[in-house]
């Protein structure tokens, strides 16, 4: 399998995001594994406020809706298909509070002692439902081809040793980092490597 | 003594994955044709944790800045130095590891015991490893596991490893005869247990 | 703080003094000899176990002649590339210690 060749046009969507963070990474990652071009610009606001996509003229925020946009240019069907039982939602959750905790930590210049109980609450139903996912033959949290969901929960399950949650608690976890990691397109971000 | 401390499939061919056994940290990794090894899981060179590198034609790259070791734990090339004959003093630091009952089973004693005795013909496959916030003597006491760090129930094998203090590592397996069904059920079982131990 | 790192240290000498056989090395490893000094400010016991530690890893003769908990003095025999590895170790050095003065000169 090849990588989808993602084209930056004059009229592609714009990211305003900031490099290290997180929030900002999910969405040119999903872009680069969707094949969607994506033109980005630096705004440090987006460390504190999160990501913008300009896209036909109109502001997106919220990294789920503004991966809900870009799917509906990707070349693949998969990607707009929800996660079932609601993990679509329950991804962005765990992301949007991931980051809360990371962005703390990072500032903080060394994790804090609660992080980590905080990252265990956020992290094991994904490691439960990745188990389970996993014993029935799926790679991903809705099924064989990753999804937004996927995408939403992945910057807090490989940089969650930033809250000290170190990867040997997390098998299942693991082989999902590897999966995704291993799909075409992949891109990286400080903390999160690129070796498959 | 030789402890359980991870499925067999969870360290796949050409990959690198972190263990920790009572602090110490271990890097699991297998070369393309599935042999396994385990080290302290630090480069020589920088203390760089070897579990980040990656597998390349049979030898283990460390991420930082690329030195390789190949399967007898060597360093075999610098990328820095490539000209350098690289002395046999500069090596990672192996432990002894096994497979046996679907689990990776290490030790750290050059004498290390024999393995614990498994019904040779059982083939077991894993099933989840699982953590559990409870340290490995509360965790030992409550299911019954000895010092051994296994036991059966159910017709499961169940091993148990602590990774630290305050956190142990719970390894399943079933026999490969098991149906799907029953593998679902003892994967229920098993969270239900880990449940359990955290509530208690 | 002045640091100072002698340009020597990566350099091959062609000086057949500098040249020296390693005892424990095999027959063909022609080895170089370094006396190499440090100033600074360390924990001398620390110094010593990391210096004659990381000596032994790449496969060095350490005779360390002096160390005190400002100044680090040693004579090392073998393969080049790796005493220029142990004197980047040693720059970067275990925590507690700060090298101010470095040097590595043909012995």
């Amino acid at each position: 399998m090849t990588a989808p060749a993602a084209l930056v046009t004059d009229t592609a969507p714009v990211l305003r995001g900031w490099g290290l963070d997180d929030r900002s990474y999910t969405v040119r990652l999903g872009a680069a594994l969707m094949g969607v071009g994506l033109a980005w610009l630096t705004d440090r606001r987006a460390e504190v406020q999160g990501p913008v996509l300009v896209r036909h003229g109109r502001d997106i925020v919220g990294v789920r809706a503004i991966l809900r946009a870009l799917a509906d240019d990707a070349l693949h069907p998969g990607w707009a298909e929800p996660a079932a039982e609601g993990w679509e939602e329950r991804a962005a959750v765990i992301g949007e509070r991931f980051s809360t905790l990371r962005r703390a930590c990072l500032a903080a210049g060394r994790p804090e002692t609660g992080s980590a109980a905080e990252a265990w609450t956020l992290l094991r139903p994904l490691e439960d439902r990745l188990a389970e996912q996993h014993e029935a033959g799926a790679a991903f949290l809705g099924g064989a081809h990753p999804a937004i969901a996927d995408l939403l929960a992945f910057p807090a399950a490989a940089l969650s040793h930033d809250l000290r949650l170190p990867h040997d608690l997390v098998p299942a976890t693991r082989r999902f980092i590897r999966a995704l990691r291993a799909w075409p397109g992949f891109l990286t971000m400080p903390g999160i490597a690129h070796y498959q | 003594m030789w402890t359980p401390i991870a499925l067999s499939e969870d360290v796949a061919a050409g990959t690198a994955a972190p263990a920790r056994l009572g602090g110490a940290e271990i890097v699991l990794w297998r070369d393309g044709d599935g042999l396994l090894q385990a080290w302290e899981d630090r480069c020589p060179h920088r203390g760089m944790r070897l579990s980040f590198g990656f597998v390349r034609e049979g030898r283990l790259t460390c991420l930082y800045h690329g030195w390789q070791f190949d399967a007898s734990a060597r360093c075999r090339l610098i990328p820095a130095h490539p000209e350098l004959k690289v002395p046999g003093t500069i090596r990672a630091n192996p432990w002894h590891v096994r497979e046996r009952a679907g689990l990776v089973w290490v030790a750290d004693a050059a004498d290390a015991d024999a393995l614990p005795t498994l019904p040779d013909d059982t083939p077991m496959r894993g099933l989840r490893s699982l953590a559990v916030r409870r340290p490995r003597a509360a965790v030992a006491a409550q299911t019954g596991i000895g010092a051994g760090g296994w036991i059966w129930r159910d017709g499961a094998l169940i091993g148990l490893h602590g990774a630290d203090d305050a956190t142990s590592m719970l390894h399943l397996a079933l026999p490969q005869s098991a149906t799907a069904e029953a593998r679902r059920r003892t994967m229920g079982e098993a969270t239900a247990l880990r449940d359990a131990l955290e509530a208690a | 703080m002045v640091l100072y790192v002698s340009t020597t240290l990566f350099q091959h000498h062609g000086d057949a003094g500098n040249e020296c056989r390693a005892s424990e090395k095999g027959p063909d490893s022609l080895a170089q000899c370094h006396r190499i000094r440090m100033e600074g400010r360390f924990d001398a016991a620390g110094m010593r176990r990391f210096a004659e530690g990381r000596a032994a890893l790449l496969d060095l003769a350490i005779d360390t002649l002096d160390v005190s908990p400002t100044r680090f003095d040693s004579r090392l025999s073998g393969d080049e590339i790796l005493l220029g590895m142990f004197g980047m170790a040693c720059l970067l050095g275990p925590s507690g210690c700060v090298v101010t003065r470095f040097e590595s000169l043909p012995a």
